[in-house]
């Protein structure tokens, strides 16, 4: 399998720098803190529901929207150059730059000037100037930014006091507000004579052709202000239709970028003003603007991605990625890191830009829920993967096992048994009394000497299930149970949990013969694959006597719940089991609060299952799986029914909602991230003091088992079906 | 270039310069380091004004043109204290000055930000060149929210917005290096906002 080495050296670097790593770490654990603070009393899916309306409808008419902004501008005397691509911005500042002989830039912060290197490009016309503080330093030391709104925030102070010494011939005190200081100073004069000022802006009105800047520096007012040239780059993007469209963007972008109610500056320009010559006098400013192409055109017209175009670079998707806190930005190797990153990347730099970074993202969802825009970034990753992989198969082993091996039913079902016998040589018995595989020969070692993995039984859930004598106390009903790959032949005893949980509650399980949900394969870029395996299942579960469709793995509900519908669309028969296969499909622990704290709740049976469970004191944390928190919204309901055991102290863990690692392929493929992911949430585990840790999906109960056995700690990891079934 | 200089008052909403609309934006204002005056008169702003620049032991201090306070007053009693303010628009006094004054159009509640129509070059260089800032508004034009703002501006100018508006909460800060806040880098590390009425 080639493995690209250059890019895993980068990530290994990146996992080795302890600075950056404490930095980000701890800015991870601020953020969404001081952001819930500054978001208090308002309706936050009330806000990003407007941004989303008033930033797509921008999208949607973006060419419309241009000819209007740029007929008012040119109206009011400004200059509106249109460029394609960066080599044209280049061109268009060279001949402003001539026209007037101007030799010196200021430069206020514009991401879209970093997208095409535009200092690189000109610097032999033109000093460029960075005047924003982090700009600034990483301009010194011809970096890149690590992150669109903080471009310096991997390096630390003392590494910043080295730059200002190199760069003032002088030793500077690692001593910030000292720094800033010198900064202001040092950069005064450069204001105070630059020929241009070149600016980037966050939001362009067309009915009006004002632009507005959100800065704290106060660096783009003077940028704007003092040189007698004001060029303002913008993407096509940053186009909206109203006025008051500003408003819902003003109000979520501050909060969302740095978790302030809103920056010390925003700055609406609407068309040229004045300034002052050498001699004080009141003269006319030149106000150009550049709308940018740069692949946004491609992007906001495509009916997949132009929902990136809701996007209003606040960063909070990268300030929440738990790979991007691991990380930082530099490993992403483009200008745009995180998720939201690798999609403007994909349409900024092409598909093989992208090809090895999109694999960063572990589709945890987190994400999702922080973005203001509303954009569903690990769905559009995904279908970055999907593209990707239409252009760039995946390399030779992964693709012969996803591409041949997972859609040929009795193949894949052979494979997963040999595992049986082929890991029983390697396995032994842990702290819990299961059996785990800790060491492997031929290379394959590096897969399990972080986090054991589980030796198969020999007999997976599909024969033992014949063998359970099924008794439903006052029968109510029929499920159909999906098992799902990691329960049918790793975890058996999962599924039998389950069958004893339903015959308590009144209802009978079947287990149909069934394949792979289809997940690994869609989330590898594979979603044709994932429909031929949809179709092998669809005829056994469409069927009317089930009363549900029950999982007990949440990345199979999602699936059985919305993406074989997705993958199906070209096929309206299939398409239509599915839908009905959807409408039943639910997860276990969903099935049991119905059961138990519903209305359908039957007091005996209730206190049947909560008083079996647990004989003595125990005390339990619970991790929240990413697929049942974020894409089904399951998260009280498997508290509550915890909380209701007797004999169980309840205890949170700090970040329980933070993705583990497991990510299914995720952790093979990029398991050095996996494993820190790991570290850390078994530090928030061990931090409770909890005996045991519940999670309800056994992917993360792979994870956090091999992860506790690793360590030999005392914990024991799992599957709350296990917890309420008293299985430990 | 269109230049014109609009009143906003006409155009305030009703429930503008209410008592708790006040209350806010002081509490906001604040909350971000803002030094905030209340005065009742226009001669009690005068005084207050001087009071401050003796605070803050100004030498050298620049004007924008006022109109709801008298800057003749202010620059005769600043003198006495040795301050010297200097009101013709001059670029040099002004960056060299440690004291910028000049008034704005609105306050926001939901914020402690002030609102101006920027059009003027001295208007912007008061308020962003000297290391401390002074804006002047009067209480009565503080509105609610952002949005109301949005919707005074497009009222006022009859859609036809002036090309340069300027919303100013606060000083000047940064959190680049290592996410430490600091205050002043390119404009003010200090401001005063001055409420007449």
């Amino acid at each position: 399998m080639p493995i690209d080495y250059s890019f895993k050296a980068r990530i290994e670097a990146a996992l080795n720098n302890q600075g950056i790593r404490n930095a980000l770490g701890k800015f991870g654990k601020d953020f969404p803190i001081s952001r819930a603070k500054v978001y208090e009393g308002i309706d936050f899916e009330a806000l990003r529901k407007e941004v989303a309306k008033v930033k797509s409808n921008g999208a949607a008419k973006f060419e419309q929207l241009a000819d209007q902004f740029e007929k008012n501008l040119t109206n009011r005397g400004a200059k509106v150059h249109r460029a394609e691509t960066g080599a044209d911005v280049y061109q268009i500042l060279r001949d402003i730059a001539k026209a007037r002989n101007a030799k010196k830039v200021v430069k206020s912060k514009s991401m879209a000037s970093e997208e095409i290197h535009l200092n690189k490009h000109v610097e032999d016309q033109l000093e460029m100037i960075e005047t924003d503080l982090g700009e600034w330093i990483i301009q010194q030391i011809n970096e890149k930014p690590s992150h669109m709104v903080m471009p310096a925030i991997h390096l630390s102070k003392e590494k910043c006091a080295d730059v200002f010494s190199d760069a003032l011939g002088y030793r500077v005190e690692v001593d910030i507000p000292l720094m800033v200081k010198l900064a202001r100073k040092n950069l005064r004069q450069e204001f105070l004579t630059a020929d241009i000022g070149i600016s980037g802006c966050n939001i362009a009105v067309a009915e009006t052709g004002t632009m507005c800047i959100f800065t704290n520096e106060g660096n783009a007012r003077l940028t704007a202000s003092l040189p007698p040239v004001h060029v303002i780059l913008l993407g096509y993007e940053k186009l909206v239709e109203k006025f008051e469209d500003v408003g819902p963007i003003a109000k979520a972008l501050a909060k969302s970028a740095t978790a302030q109610p809103i920056t010390s500056y925003v700055t609406m320009i609407s068309g040229p003003t004045q300034t002052l010559d050498a001699n004080g006098n009141v003269v006319d400013k030149e106000l150009h603007v550049i709308l940018l192409d740069n692949g946004r055109r491609k992007l906001l017209t495509d009916p997949v991605f132009k929902e990136a175009g809701q996007c209003i670079r606040c960063g909070s998707c990268i300030n929440v990625c738990p790979v991007y806190q691991l990380l930082s930005g530099h490993v992403y190797g483009h200008i745009y890191p995180g998720g939201i990153g690798v999609i403007l990347t994909t349409f900024f730099d092409g598909f093989e830009a992208v090809e090895k970074i999109q694999d960063l993202c572990i589709s945890c969802g987190r994400c999702r829920d922080f973005c203001p825009g509303k954009i569903d970034i690990p769905n559009l990753i995904l279908e970055v993967r999907r593209r990707v992989r239409q252009q760039i198969p995946l390399p030779g082993m992964q693709n012969l096992i996803v591409g041949s091996l997972l859609p040929k039913k009795g193949l894949f079902q052979f494979g997963l048994r040999q595992a049986s016998w082929a890991t029983s040589m390697f396995a032994s018995e842990g702290k819990d009394g299961k059996k785990y595989v800790r060491n492997l020969p031929f290379g394959f070692g590096r897969l399990a000497d972080w986090r054991s993995l589980p030796a198969f039984p020999a007999k997976p859930f599909r024969e033992r299930i014949k063998s359970i004598k099924q008794n439903p106390v006052n029968k109510k009903g029929k499920i159909a149970f999906f098992g799902g790959c990691v329960i049918d032949y790793a975890y058996p005893e999962i599924g039998e949990s389950l069958v004893r949980l339903a015959n308590k509650l009144g209802v009978e399980v079947e287990y149909p013969e069934q394949s792979c949900c289809g997940a690994p394969a869609f989330y590898m870029g594979r979603q044709d694959v994932t429909a031929t395996i949809a179709k092998q299942n669809l005829d056994n579960f469409a069927k009317d006597e089930y009363q549900y469709i029950v999982t007990a793995c949440p990345t199979c509900t999602e699936v059985l719940k919305e993406n074989w519908i997705h993958v199906l669309q070209n096929d309206p028969a299939a398409k239509a089991k599915a839908e009905k296969v959807s409408a039943k499909a639910i997860d276990a622990i969903k099935l049991i609060h119905n059961l138990t704290k519903g209305d359908q709740a039957a007091e005996k049976e209730v206190a049947a299952l909560s008083e079996v469970a647990c004989p003595n004191k125990v005390k339990v944390t619970y991790h929240d799986s990413c697929h049942l928190n974020r894409s089904l919204g399951i998260k009280a309901e498997p508290r509550e029914v915890i909380k209701d055991i007797k004999n169980v102290e309840f205890v949170e863990m700090v970040d329980s909602d933070v993705c583990c690692g497991f990510g299914g392929s995720y952790s093979i493929k990029l398991r050095e991230i996996s494993k820190v992911m790991l570290e850390g949430k078994l530090k928030n585990i061990e931090e409770t003091g909890a005996d045991i840790v519940c999670a309800d999906c056994p992917g993360c109960i792979m994870q956090l088992r091999g992860g506790l056995d690793n360590k030999k700690s005392n914990i024991r990891a799992l599957h709350t079906l296990e917890l309420l079934d008293g299985k430990f | 270039m269109n230049g014109q200089v609009i009143d906003w008052r006409p155009y305030l909403p009703k429930s503008a310069g209410k008592e708790e609309l006040y209350e806010q934006f002081k509490q906001k204002a604040e909350a971000l380091t803002v030094k905030v005056i209340r005065v009742s008169t226009k001669e009690e702003a005068e005084k207050a004004i001087v009071e401050v620049m003796k605070e803050f032991n100004v030498k050298k201090a620049a004007a924008a043109p006022l109109t709801l306070v008298n800057s003749q007053v202010i620059k005769e009693e600043a003198k006495k204290e040795g301050i010297d303010l200097g009101l013709e628009q001059d670029k040099d006094w002004i960056e060299q000055s440690d004291f910028g004054i000049s008034e704005f159009d609105i306050g926001i509640a939901e914020l402690g930000t002030v609102v101006q129509d920027a059009q003027s070059i001295h208007e912007r260089l008061v308020s962003m060149l000297p290391p401390t800032h002074l804006a002047i508004i009067e209480t009565k034009t503080i509105v609610d929210t952002f949005a109301d703002s949005l919707q005074i501006i497009q009222k006022a100018y009859n859609g036809n917005p002036p090309h340069y508006i300027a919303y100013v909460t606060g000083p000047s800060k940064t959190a680049d290096i290592e996410r430490v806040l600091t205050i002043g880098v390119h404009g003010p590390s200090k401001v005063i906002y001055v409420c007449i009425g």
